[in-house]
């Protein structure tokens, strides 16, 4: 499976520039891909854009799956935002259930496939703790094991660690890296390069042009 | 050790779980699940909701419940004066009994009955000073009063007369005719049967001592209590009803004039400023949720960034809404009811029937906002940008 960005070009209303000028992407199930640039670049917009939040004024975004019908990038993409992107009110159990919940698996199961991810990303001893009463690198785990609990091939993580400090970034990209398994696809914007040299490709972009580098 | 604590079961699921991956079906179970949980989990905003949905609520339709309460109590004490009762006497001559009493047949009338005075007509034996009017009734001056057939030697007395010679039902009197008596008197003596307040049917009747008769001869008046909707049309159809003669015209006229009320009741409960607070109510308690609604866009974006389907989240929202406002319009119609009962003394069943329709309104009306905002999905990537 792979979610391919042809040509594409996003124009926001009231801008005279395009954010995006004639990007090319390509991100096959399996591969971990940095999208590293400077503020404004236009990283943010790339990934909107390869997950169906953001219609490209030209070119066209798609899925691919062996020449079979394909479907929306909306349907295989989740998102890792920064720190603040969960029900607050609502426990950690709560929050990751919801994403298994989109699968159609009982109610029983998608808990227990909850808790199994918070496991995995060491949080299941803090599993009924409201989400508010996380510390924000807790929180930036429950939201990676949430990504992994909704099972979609492309998980697009948007400066995942931006409002963490340092040790705590490296204890949620430990559990970023390791959670992502073969079966899924990490593609991360950010403007960290320690955090670029964890994935296995980097496409860089600059005033909204891609130029791959490795 | 963790991974020790996960059972077997989870390793299942896990399995189940995988087979889904990439695909979206989320059920509309869990839609309402979710809706019902973040309206529990959400606490304070949403019982401050809540107490704002039902203030609003219960405000306007108390409001509405006090005006028709007046409305209908300033009726009340109107018609228990006599404001349903129409007079028919003929100029210059007398009307029939028997007509009068036929009446009662017509469509709109609740009671109909012949009446004459006999002023100073008798003297109340032992008592030589008593000059006494005596009214003569038909028996439907009865239903009037909501009394039973007091019997052959029962009378009604007027309330004043109970006060001034301190009678009580049951007490025994007797006449002797006075130099004016018009009509032969009863011989044997009589009995007190009932204490009416007779002065709704005139000066003369206000300290009188009423006897039945029959339906038949002349009498003074008929006096007809009709339904207040029908007062129009009775109004022009007695006369007929009665024979009117061009030498002997037949008067119809109100013992109170209508307008001594202030008003005509029915337009003015039709009229009435806070009719449509229900319509209020529910757009007002909409247009909040509409707010709500734009300042939890955030949550909307999330559940569809993490494959909520669009039918999906518009359950959510439909959800959370119809429990808030539910409850909150409930409570409110439940408080108002209950407030207008005991500050206002409305009767219950008058007050549980208004405040229930206006309920039902405002709920309609207000749901039908939530459906419609429901429909309203943000742009995902800006809403969830504004969360963070």
């Amino acid at each position: 499976m792979r979610l391919l960005a042809d040509a594409v070009e996003v124009r926001y209303r009231g801008l005279a520039d395009p954010v995006l000028r004639g990007a090319t992407v390509e991100v096959v199930r399996g591969e971990t891909v940095a999208v590293l640039g400077p503020s404004g670049s236009g990283k943010s917009t790339l990934l909107a854009v390869l997950g169906g939040l953001v219609r490209p004024t030209n070119g066209t975004v798609r899925v691919d799956i062996d020449g079979s019908a394909a479907p929306r990038p909306t349907d295989v993409t989740t998102w890792i935002l920064q720190t603040t992107n969960v029900f607050s009110e609502r426990t950690a159990l709560d929050n990751v259930a919801v994403a298994a919940l989109t699968l159609g698996v009982s109610l029983r199961e998608a808990y227990l496939v909850a808790a199994r991810h918070l496991a995995a990303v060491g949080l299941f001893d803090r599993r009924n703790s409201l989400a508010r009463h996380l510390s924000g690198g807790e929180v930036q785990r429950v939201v990676i094991a949430r990504a992994l609990a909704s099972r979609r091939p492309f998980i697009l993580a948007d400066e995942p660690t931006g409002q963490l400090d340092h040790a705590t970034t490296c204890v949620v990209l430990d559990a970023l890296f390791e959670a992502v398994d073969e079966s899924a696809a990490l593609i991360v914007a950010t403007h960290d390069p320690t955090v670029a040299e964890r994935c296995e490709r980097v496409v860089h972009i600059v005033d909204g042009r891609i130029v791959p580098e490795r | 050790m963790i991974a020790g604590s996960l059972s077997r079961r989870h390793t299942q699921a896990s399995r189940r779980h995988k087979k889904a991956r990439g695909t979206t079906r989320w059920r509309a179970a869990s839609s309402l699940r979710e809706g019902y949980l973040n309206v529990v989990a959400g606490g304070p905003f949403f019982c401050a909701l809540l107490a704002i949905v039902a203030a609003v609520t219960a405000t306007l339709i108390t409001a509405d419940l006090a005006t028709v309460h007046r409305i209908v109590a300033r009726e009340s004490a109107f018609l228990r004066a006599g404001g349903d009762l129409l007079v028919v006497q003929r100029a210059n001559d007398h009307i029939d009994a028997r007509v009068c009493a036929r009446v009662n047949a017509v469509a709109g009338v609740r009671t109909a009955f012949a009446l004459s005075a006999d002023v100073d007509g008798a003297v109340l034996a032992g008592r030589p000073d008593s000059h006494q009017t005596l009214a003569y009734a038909t028996e439907g001056i009865l239903r009037l009063y909501g009394l039973p057939y007091p019997g052959a030697d029962g009378v009604i007395i007027s309330k004043s007369i109970a006060e001034r010679w301190q009678w009580r039902p049951g007490a025994v009197l007797a006449f002797t005719p006075s130099s004016g008596t018009a009509r032969p008197l009863p011989t044997r003596p009589l009995r007190v049967a009932a204490i009416a307040d007779l002065a709704k049917l005139g000066d003369a009747e206000s300290t009188a001592i009423l006897l039945l008769q029959p339906a038949r001869g002349n009498a003074d008046f008929c006096f007809v209590q009709i339904r207040p909707q029908d007062r129009e049309i009775l109004r022009s159809v007695l006369p007929a009803v009665f024979g009117d003669r061009a030498e002997a015209r037949i008067q119809v006229s109100d013992v109170l004039p209508p307008a001594g009320q202030g008003g005509d009741p029915a337009s003015e409960f039709r009229n009435r400023l806070t009719s449509d607070v229900s319509l209020m109510a529910g757009a007002l308690i909409g247009l909040l949720w509409g707010v709500v609604t734009w300042m939890r866009r955030g949550r909307s974006a999330l559940y569809a960034s993490l494959g909520v389907p669009y039918a999906g989240g518009v359950l959510i929202r439909w959800t959370e809404g119809a429990l808030v406002i539910g409850l909150g319009v409930l409570w409110g119609t439940t408080l108002a009811i209950a407030v207008a009962t005991a500050v206002t003394d409305a009767a219950a069943s008058q007050a549980i029937d208004l405040g229930v329709r206006h309920g039902l309104v405002a709920m309609t009306v207000a749901l039908a906002m939530v459906a419609l905002t429901g429909l309203w999905q943000p742009a995902t990537l800006a809403a969830l940008k504004e969360r963070q």
